[in-house]
């Protein structure tokens, strides 16, 4: 028989430009390591989906929560997503369905065959949880991914209906009011929920800490991106990407705040002193619709190597700060706050005739000073590309800079040619460099 | 003013020498595994035509798949941009260039030579000169006579252009079934051209249209791509060239810019504008 061949790993994942970004992982593994600590202990752990606006309850309880599409992303960047979308795929499932959710099943068809979690899985894989809780919002497969998880975890599953971004062209604030008290009555259903399967009542008062905790850490987080406007840009998009798990999932952790606060410490530092990602920022690009590909999170070194910065990004941000302490009721508090972010904008995209997500991307490009806008289109996620070459026609109308779309997949390296992409971009960015040119020299820049 | 461009594809490499803007000599030979060799071979024998030595050139650009493996270009530019500048020149009326090319194909929306947007195949075969090259080897036929029997067919039938491995199955089971070959290649001709257009439709086709690259080269596939259209499009005289012959131009543009020639390439990092 031959001798086994070592395969020869590439390094897929992003050099980071910022110091606070390259501890993020040590704070990921840390969240990973409690829920782990927690299920040893006997205390409940429950995954969760971004958007169930759970955690402050989970908190309260004493549960610890673990995201699985947290987890789902970073198996994919530390080149463990494969073999867990392959174990999911082995029992029958579409290569179709949501990258995220097939690492979550894979991980667990093979827990369940395995009889525990490998240690060298991603991050130490997910500990087994109490409560699955996911919710309606954002696409339909975050509806069946938890479903279809019974077939092999046998735990209670609650699905909260949260609706949270008003139809195009409504007027936010006739809608506010109906779509909080909405929330709040599938927020206290939730509650009912967790307090009959956990066997003891939740304390509100911790509720309220904790929806004050994560109101401070995701204002800061909006902060963050808000500095990053300057040019050169202090901070790219990789490293955003690292970071953005405390503000997007672990918002209800002062942990997460600090981090956030060294972030802004260090990028205001950089402002200051007009250090950039490279040392010289030839073009600055959005990175549009469509999420990460997170199995090829050096795709952005790879823009800056060209002289490239992605300065910023549309996806899994707060799109803005508020204050809701006004509010007594914390489930009303987070409702609120939630409602408020993810509709932020809408008022000027109704003035736009657009959707949000696009008008929010016209505004990045002229807040950004970006030149060149790259849209992502995702084999396993239609709810982030469809329209995606829409919105690219709508944004030439409001400007001249290119915009490309490349496909591949936020977790699946097997539908992308890496070779493929950077083609791409090479030309994506002398297009970019040839109208950033002509724009000089007509004096619009 | 002597610059050189070359441009080494998955298929084809292909090399131009351009004396005071106009073309002295080209040269095209089959890519092979060994890029730099190749692009040594085919630069030597296109300055021997011409009669002149690689340092005699003031610029050469470099540009397609294997652009980074041209030890002797001073610059690197890609193909898209490349293309668009050789079309430029050749039709200044164009504004969509589709180029079909062995492993992919591209549509350039161009202005003034300039790439103003552009759209790339995914990673499939399908829509490729590849495309044509396995259905020619299955139906053992030449590619001259595939363009032959499909130009002068009546009839055809539909074939997937989803996959080149599902419209090879489509014409394996065709073909069990009787239905004539000249059937079944015009209707590959078609698959291929909606295929290409069905890319170019997100750009917006806009006349005129230049079909440039080695798949150009198929008669059968510009008629169908002006049936589709319903009116014609342009071809160059030799449509293999257009990249290197726009990398040519753009080295020239790049000794314009530097305000110097005479033999010494030291201009590499002039910007591409």
């Amino acid at each position: 028989m031959a001798e086994e061949k070592k395969v020869v790993k590439v390094k897929t994942t992003a050099d980071k430009s910022t110091e606070t970004s390259k501890k993020a992982h040590l704070l990921v593994r840390k969240y990973y390591h409690e829920a782990a600590q927690a299920l040893q202990e006997g205390r409940p752990v429950a995954w969760l989906m971004a958007s169930t606006l759970c955690e402050e309850m989970c908190r309260a309880m004493d549960v610890t929560p673990i995201y699985t599409e947290n987890f789902g992303g970073t198996a994919a960047a530390m080149q463990g997503g494969i073999m867990l979308c392959e174990a999911c795929e082995a029992d029958g499932f579409s290569m179709g369905i949501c990258g995220y959710a097939r690492v979550g099943l894979g991980h667990s068809k093979l827990r369940q065959e395995l009889g525990r979690v490998d240690p060298s899985w991603p991050n130490g894989g997910m500990a087994d949880p109490d409560l699955i809780i996911g919710c309606s919002a954002g696409c339909e497969p975050r509806y069946k991914w938890y479903q279809a998880q019974r077939r092999y975890q046998q735990v209670p599953f609650l699905c909260p209906e949260i609706l949270d971004t008003y139809p195009v062209g409504m007027d936010p604030d006739d809608l506010e009011d109906y779509y909080v008290e909405l929330l709040v009555a599938e927020m206290y259903e939730t509650k009912a929920l967790m307090e009959k399967h956990l066997g003891k009542k939740m304390d509100m008062d911790k509720v309220a800490e904790y929806a004050e905790q994560s109101e401070r850490t995701r204002n800061l987080y909006w902060k963050c991106d808000e500095i990053r406007r300057a040019v050169p840009g202090p901070m790219p998009v990789e490293d955003m990407l690292s970071c953005m798990p405390f503000g997007f999932f672990y918002t209800a952790f002062k942990e997460s705040e600090d981090f956030f606060q060294e972030l802004y410490d260090e990028l205001a530092a950089r402002v200051k002193n007009g250090v950039g990602v490279i040392p010289e920022e030839k073009l600055r690009i959005l990175w549009g619709w469509g999420l990460p590909p997170w199995h090829y999170l050096r795709i952005f070194n790879y823009l800056e190597s060209k002289g490239a910065v992605a300065v910023m990004q549309e996806c899994y941000t707060n799109f803005c700060a508020d204050d809701c302490s006004q509010y007594s009721d914390p489930f009303e508090r987070i409702a609120r706050y939630q409602i408020r972010c993810r509709n932020h904008g809408h008022k000027e995209a109704n003035a736009r005739h657009l959707g949000v997500d696009v008008s929010r991307m016209i505004s990045y490009v002229e807040d950004y000073k970006c030149d060149g806008v790259i849209q992502h289109a995702l084999v396993s996620c239609r709810q982030r590309t469809i329209g995606q070459i829409a919105s690219a026609e709508i944004m030439k109308k409001y400007s001249t800079i290119p915009v490309m779309s490349f496909q591949s997949d936020l977790v699946d390296e097997r539908t992308a040619s890496q070779a493929e992409i950077n083609q791409r971009l090479d030309a994506f960015l002398e297009v970019a460099a040839v109208e950033k040119e002509r724009r000089q020299k007509a004096g619009l820049l | 003013m002597l610059t050189g461009g070359i441009d080494i594809g998955s298929t084809m490499t292909k090399a131009v020498v351009m004396r005071d803007g106009e073309i002295a000599g080209s040269e095209i030979t089959v890519t092979g595994a060994e890029h730099r060799r190749t692009a040594h071979l085919v630069m030597a024998a296109v300055l021997e035509r011409v009669g002149l030595k690689l340092d005699d050139l003031d610029f050469i650009v470099g540009t397609g798949y294997g652009r980074l493996n041209i030890p002797f270009a001073d610059r690197q530019i890609t193909e898209i941009t490349c293309h668009a500048r050789g079309i430029g020149s050749l039709f200044p009326q164009a504004q969509t260039v589709i180029e079909i090319g062995g492993q992919d194909c591209k549509c350039i929306r161009v202005r003034d030579g300039k790439v103003t947007d552009f759209a790339m195949n995914e990673k499939c075969a399908a829509g490729t000169g590849r495309f044509l090259q396995i259905a020619a080897d299955m139906m053992e036929l030449t590619l001259d006579k595939m363009n032959e029997l499909a130009l002068n067919a009546r009839e055809m039938v539909p074939i997937s252009n989803y996959c080149a491995i599902f419209a090879q199955q489509e014409i394996i089971s065709d073909l069990s079934l009787d239905i004539p070959a000249d059937v079944i290649l015009a209707g590959l001709f078609d698959s291929f051209a909606r295929r290409l257009l069905k890319m170019a439709a997100s750009l917006k086709v806009v006349r005129e249209v230049v079909l440039t690259g080695g798949g150009s080269k198929h008669r059968a596939l510009r008629a169908a791509v002006e049936n589709i259209l319903g009116y014609p499009v342009r071809l160059p005289a030799e449509p293999l060239l257009t990249g290197a012959y726009g990398a040519a131009l753009l080295a020239a543009e790049q000794v314009q810019r530097a305000g110097r020639a005479g033999g010494t390439r030291k201009f590499a990092e002039v910007s591409v504008g």
